[in-house]
């Protein structure tokens, strides 16, 4: 069974920004609602299978994107 | 009609310009980057994709980088009230528009100074003269990219690299150029770029924004709005990241929705086909005007400007010859001072100003010749 890791942002554009910048390298992802229990920045959060976490922080750290925290 | 005042706004728009609209207002209609919901997150990927195609447009890697304003004033006047300090000093081309000149007049009572680069007689910056005019605080350069008064057209890849090796920050107003012309912020060694939608880039009037280059610290230029970013809500401090920083309040993202297609358009169409036709127009017009007895223009029919057409007529004023081609002949164009007073002083058209003729992607060549055709016959009726 797939687990979920979640990438939370300060701001949309920071969240859409992961979004496509994830399809070019092939990292898929899922623009959804943050979930209730981890709380609310923007309202939407990137969710990824955490078999791409590596990949995920590697994204955030290359293109500088500000995020606010990453949940596993 | 025919419509040569695209220096002022660009008519007619795409289609798909004023289609976009209607479906954001009709079909998208919520708060970008609000709430998490569908709607909201439709605006918001309108908005984003528009930072994208603009950011691509300009050489910057990271669309975050492009911030939304109403207009490229509102821009400049971002980074002039957001970078200079009391005791900081500007140094700005002869031919910038009020949208500069008022901002840093009106900084002088905040002790900011501010003075004019060397150029010759056309308003054009001599590079090679740039470092003598750096005193100890200068802290920003801004020029005007393309006249709106002549059309002349700057040398900013030169200036670009004069003012990295003198580590000054870089900003151009591309009012004028945006659309038309190359614009690289990374191999130009542009650190800001002000752009306005309404014009070159086909967009509808209320949208623009300032470009951030990869490279340039946004740390030196605190916002101008403070207020709700739809981020950071339980922070009463305004936030410090990209775009949110400068983006106070809800964004136009109707127009950014409009603005969108315009700058698909231009480039569906390219930037060098563009050039090419209006510099086609443009040179039809200057030729056909220049045959015709009195008429005095202050462009030249060269590499170093733009499309724009100023001329005057020695036995008509510039507000009857607007008058008479609006009237009589269904010809628009733009008469007097054009918002820019110091430039028509540098090319000696102050403070009668001049008429002024801007083509457009859309403007044709049988509009050209009634043009001159009307020209003519209003010279010869005088």
């Amino acid at each position: 069974m797939k687990s979920y890791g979640y990438v939370l942002f300060y701001s949309t554009s920071a969240a859409l920004r992961t979004e496509k910048v994830a399809k070019i390298l092939n990292i898929p992802v899922k623009l959804v609602s943050v979930p209730r229990q981890l709380g609310s920045d923007c309202g939407v959060c990137i969710q990824f299978d955490t078999a791409y976490e590596e990949g995920i922080r590697e994204l955030l750290e290359s293109k500088r994107i500000e995020y606010s925290r990453i949940h596993i | 009609m025919i419509y040569l005042d695209n220096s002022a706004t660009s008519f007619p728009k795409p289609e798909t310009v004023g289609q976009a609209m209607l479906n954001f207002i009709n079909n998208i209609g919520a708060n970008p980057g609000r709430s998490g919901h569908v709607l909201s997150i439709e605006a918001a990927k309108v908005v984003y994709y528009a930072r994208e195609e603009i950011a691509e447009l300009f050489g910057v890697s990271d669309p975050l980088r492009v911030v939304f304003s109403s207009n490229a004033t509102e821009s400049i006047n971002m980074v002039i009230k957001g970078m200079c300090k009391p005791g900081d000093h500007v140094l700005v081309s002869p031919m910038e528009h009020n949208a500069v000149m008022r901002c840093l007049e009106n900084c002088r009572s905040h002790d900011v100074s501010f003075s004019v680069l060397p150029s010759n007689d056309e308003g054009m910056v001599l590079v090679d003269k740039m470092a003598e005019a750096i005193l100890p605080n200068t802290v920003l350069i801004i020029v005007n990219h393309v006249s709106n008064v002549s059309g002349l057209i700057q040398p900013i890849r030169e200036i670009g690299k004069t003012a990295k090796e003198l580590n000054i920050p870089f900003l151009i107003d591309a009012a004028q150029s945006a659309g038309v012309f190359d614009i690289n912020m990374e191999t130009d060694n542009i650190d800001l770029v002000a752009f306005t939608g309404h014009k070159a880039l086909y967009g509808p009037q209320g949208t623009g924004g300032l470009v951030i280059a990869d490279e340039f610290s946004h740390d030196r230029i605190a916002p101008l709005k403070y207020g709700g970013t739809g981020s950071k809500s339980e922070c009463e401090v305004q936030p410090s990241f990209l775009p949110d920083k400068f983006e106070s309040g809800t964004q136009n993202a109707v127009g950014i929705a409009g603005l969108l297609e315009g700058v698909k358009y231009i480039k569906k169409i390219g930037l060098d086909n563009i050039r090419a036709k209006e510099k086609e127009l443009a040179k039809r017009l200057y030729e056909g005007l220049s045959s015709i007895p009195g008429i005095k223009i202050y462009s030249k029919n060269n590499e170093n400007y733009a499309s724009t057409i100023p001329f005057t007529i020695d036995s008509i004023t510039t507000s009857e010859i607007s008058d008479i081609l609006n009237e009589k002949y269904g010809v628009l164009c733009r008469a007097g001072l054009h918002c820019s007073p110091g430039a028509h002083s540098k090319i000696g058209t102050y403070p009668d100003g001049t008429a002024r003729l801007s083509p457009g992607w859309f403007t044709t060549q049988e509009e050209i010749d009634k043009t001159i055709e009307a020209i003519k016959e209003m010279v010869n009726g005088s």
